[in-house]
């Protein structure tokens, strides 16, 4: 087992620097410049200074080395655009941000999923698995910025209960909505493997034994088949958990959380490429840690899987 | 200018009435003691990427600058003109090269430190070294030694902006520039606290006891991406009667998420764009509280006047009175901006509207078919109409565009949008490439003709890259460049008025706007049509 780790941590060396090389050259061959020309061009002069002095003009080749030797070192870089903060300030003032975010959509996923989707299997084909199953294809089939955009209509215009948008921690009112908007996909996605998973699981051997040494139904469920049949349910809840942090973009935008997504996504229209960079390098390091974790998991809760 | 004062006559109005329905407040001025008072504002939250006065490009958080910021002057909101701000008052040799400034006696900064002359020779020099990165560094330039100094051929010390004691602040000019008090005025020539960016480094921006300034207010907390809050600055040296506090909400898309936040009651002003136009016009409440502001800036069609078949001036002649910039804006844009007068914004010395060709599809079809075109047949395939599809807006002109020259002078033209950044890398290589049209604009930075007629029109300039090319012009705007007597220079920036709007080297869509919804406790929110930033002192919360 810890040789398979040590292997597995190894092997992300060169995922990411592929990852970064590849990123390093499509932004690169992407046109357009990282300044400021939103309203009007800016001067000749002015733009030439600006390239010179974050070393835009030096060749593709020394621009690259050099990026990474700073990398390496933990130097990220300045950000382009915003001239007093470093990349490493503004990953480090937004990723915690979308850190909690995420954590908090994936309680929430959690919540309501897994009893959604294990009621709609004990009630299987009753109006509750209907109802369940219009919940949880709804959420599957909203994209998250049409259900941020409707909570703010109808619980900061219509009822106005809460802010329209904002971030002061998770211990503010303003943190309600964007975490209800991010968890739904997931909520429905766990629902739905919950649900399937449960099915299976209810029809085995050892559930009839149960029943027949009599236990009621509700045990025989709990005790019994949820422990089986959440496996495969934590497998996609990790990695759903990558997703949920690094994918809020569209949420972070519309309502206004400054998180890294929002970030990213500007990184990207406004050509800050250290940003992009940086950015896309804590992207990848995350994915593969957290595939690495939900892997561990498999042999930890599933004792037929074991690794060398 | 009279729409100007029709304007400003419109919103004293409008503010007095506001003051009647709400709180009694005497006179429109500053509420009953003891009351604290805050206006919340919106602002683009990519806008404010630096706080650095002498960084700044002037787009990018401009508004909070110049509310923290004085410099020695500055262009006053109602009348455009060049008022006393830190310096108490200033001459000129006759020769127009040497410029003395005095300041007021007793200045202090936010944090309670005498402020001198020597401040501000710190902050110019700073400004224009290259290594500072600013964006709007040229503004020093036509300092003696500030354009070697900018470029790296020259040093600190070799930049003529000396404070010659605590109190005196002595500039010599490379050559006579009458334009040079406006720029004395931008952002770049603010006076800059040395011990903190020392200190501090590019991060003096970002906390309240780092970002020492000298203007009305006095920052007390950034949160990037989120809001920033500013209160009033006890050591200024004037009186503010603005509210206490002002809060800007920044968002991402500040345009939709405004109104929403605007219609929550969480802030007191939002920006309309599009559709939300329309709909604040007809909406019950929402209609008493739209406002509409002019800035003074034009959006124009940019033509290749050597690329055939722009090349042949009838071409351009026709193309532009095929134009309809009524229907454009009224239309197309459902009146977000200002019809379309003449290439340069209304307003600006040397800008007639006598001097525009106008709207007139008979004649369009004349000059057309004079140049070899009658009715649109031979006229060449592949012509292209560039823009940056990154609003609807653009796509909705070049559409409208493309339309109406067909309909009227049976042409067609190729649409061919493209990404922001992508756009932005082409425009700059026109200036050796061949082109046809592209929508771009400008809005003054100061109100005088130099930073129109001269610095984007004239040959050397070229901007735009128009490749356009005409002596007579150059001559004239040169002329104006130099010229002291202010009446002789407005007649020869009309000539040379005459000259571009007859030559057409680029087709004005519409004149620069902005709409507000102001809840209507607010008053004295008006928005200067130079850079239209929102200067907290002028406005009452009466609430």
């Amino acid at each position: 087992m810890t040789t398979y780790i040590l292997r597995r941590v190894l092997l992300m060396i060169p995922t990411l620097l592929v990852v970064f090389t590849l990123t390093f050259l499509i932004v690169h061959a992407t046109p357009g410049g990282p300044w400021d020309e939103s309203e009007k061009p800016l001067p000749e002069a002015v733009k030439a200074n600006l390239s010179r002095q974050y070393h835009l003009d030096d060749p593709l080749y020394k621009q690259y080395v050099d990026y990474l030797v700073n990398a390496l070192q933990g130097d990220f870089g300045p950000s382009y655009r915003f001239v007093e903060r470093s990349v490493s300030d503004i990953v480090g003032a937004t990723f915690p941000v979308s850190a909690q975010l995420g954590v908090l959509a994936m309680l929430f996923a959690l919540v309501v999923g897994i009893p959604l989707g294990a009621l709609a299997a004990v009630k299987r084909n009753t109006w509750i698995d209907f109802v369940a199953s219009l919940i949880t294809v709804t959420g599957i089939a909203s994209p998250p910025f049409v259900r941020i955009s409707l909570l703010i209509v109808i619980f900061s215009l219509a009822l106005p209960w809460l802010p329209s948008g904002g971030w002061e921690g998770i211990w503010d009112s303003r943190v309600i909505l964007p975490t209800i908007a991010l968890g739904m996909g997931p909520a429905a996605l766990l629902a739905r493997y919950t649900r399937s998973s449960l099915l299976e699981t209810l029809a085995q051997d050892y559930m009839r034994t149960a029943r027949a040494k009599g236990l009621s139904e509700r045990v025989a469920v709990t005790r019994h088949a949820m422990k089986n049949a959440l496996i495969p349910v934590v497998t996609v809840a990790g990695v759903t958990l990558a997703n949920v942090i690094t994918g809020a973009f569209f949420i972070e935008r519309i309502y206004g959380v400054p998180g890294i997504g929002r970030m990213f996504v500007d990184s990207v229209t406004g050509r800050d490429y250290p940003l992009l960079l940086g950015i896309v390098l804590l992207f990848a390091l995350l994915i593969s840690v957290t595939n690495l974790l939900v892997d561990i998991s498999y042999a930890l809760i599933d004792p037929r899987i074991r690794y060398r | 200018m009279k729409r100007v004062i029709a304007l400003l006559v419109a919103s004293l109005v409008v503010g007095a009435a506001c003051g009647q329905t709400t709180t009694p407040a005497p006179g429109g001025s500053a509420p009953a003691a003891g009351k604290k008072t805050t206006l919340r504002l919106p602002e683009a939250a990519k806008i404010v990427n630096t706080m650095d006065p002498g960084v700044s490009s002037g787009g990018a958080g401009l508004e909070q600058i110049q509310n923290m910021f004085e410099g020695l002057v500055y262009v006053d909101q109602v009348t455009g003109e060049i008022k006393p701000g830190q310096a108490e008052k200033w001459s000129v040799s006759p020769d127009g090269i040497t410029y003395t400034f005095n300041l007021r006696a007793n200045l202090k900064w936010s944090d309670g430190q005498p402020l001198t002359a020597k401040d501000f020779e710190y902050a110019w020099k700073r400004a224009t070294d290259p290594a500072t990165k600013s964006r709007y560094a040229q503004a020093l330039w036509p300092v003696k030694g500030g354009e070697a100094f900018g470029t790296g051929k020259g040093s600190a010390e070799g930049m003529m902006a000396k404070a010659t004691d605590d109190r005196t602040f002595v500039v010599t000019l490379e050559r006579s520039t009458p334009f040079f008090m406006h720029l004395v005025a931008t952002w770049t020539a603010y006076p800059i606290r040395r011990d903190t960016i020392e200190k501090n480094g590019d991060k003096w921006t970002l906390t309240k006891d780092t970002y020492i300034s000298n203007g009305h207010y006095r920052l007390v907390e950034w949160k990037p991406e989120q809001s920033m809050t500013v209160e009033k600055n006890p050591n200024y040296w004037g009186e503010n009667n603005g509210p206490d506090t002002i809060v800007w909400t920044l968002f991402d898309d500040v345009a939709t998420k405004s109104v929403i936040a605007y219609e929550a009651g969480e802030i007191d002003r939002a920006v309309l764009v599009g559709a939300d136009i329309t709909r604040a016009k007809s909406d019950a409440v929402l209609s008493k509280e739209v406002k509409k502001f002019e800035r003074q800036g034009s959006q124009w069609i940019v033509l290749d006047a050597t690329n055939p078949p722009l090349d042949n001036l009838k071409v351009r002649q026709a193309l532009s009175l095929a134009t309809d910039g009524k229907r454009l804006n009224e239309v197309v844009l459902k009146d977000a901006y200002f019809n379309a007068v003449s290439i340069v914004a209304p307003g600006m010395p040397g800008q007639k509207k006598e001097n525009a060709l106008g709207y007139d599809v008979a004649k369009a079809k004349q000059l057309l078919s004079d140049a070899g075109y009658p009715d649109g047949k031979g006229w060449p395939a592949n012509v292209k109409f560039t823009f940056a599809s990154d609003g609807a807006e653009f796509k909705a002109i070049a559409e409208a565009v493309q339309g109406m020259w067909k309909s009227a002078l049976g042409i067609d033209i190729v649409l061919d949008p493209m990404e922001a950044k992508a756009f932005d890398n082409w425009r700059t290589t026109r200036k050796a490439q061949p082109f046809h049209f592209y929508v771009s604009g400008w809005g003054s930075d100061y109100e005088d003709p130099n930073n129109w007629y001269n610095m984007l029109f004239h040959s050397k300039a070229d901007f735009y890259y128009t490749h356009w090319k005409n002596t007579e012009f150059d001559t004239l705007v040169d002329n104006g460049l130099k010229e002291n007597d202010q009446a002789k220079r407005k007649a020869l920036y009309e000539s040379a008025d005459k000259i571009i709007n007859t030559e057409t080297p680029l087709i004005t869509v519409y004149h620069w706007a902005r709409f507000d919804l102001i809840k209507p406790y607010i008053s004295g929110l008006g928005h200067y049509r130079v850079l239209g930033r929102v200067q907290g002192y002028l406005v009452r919360v009466n609430k």
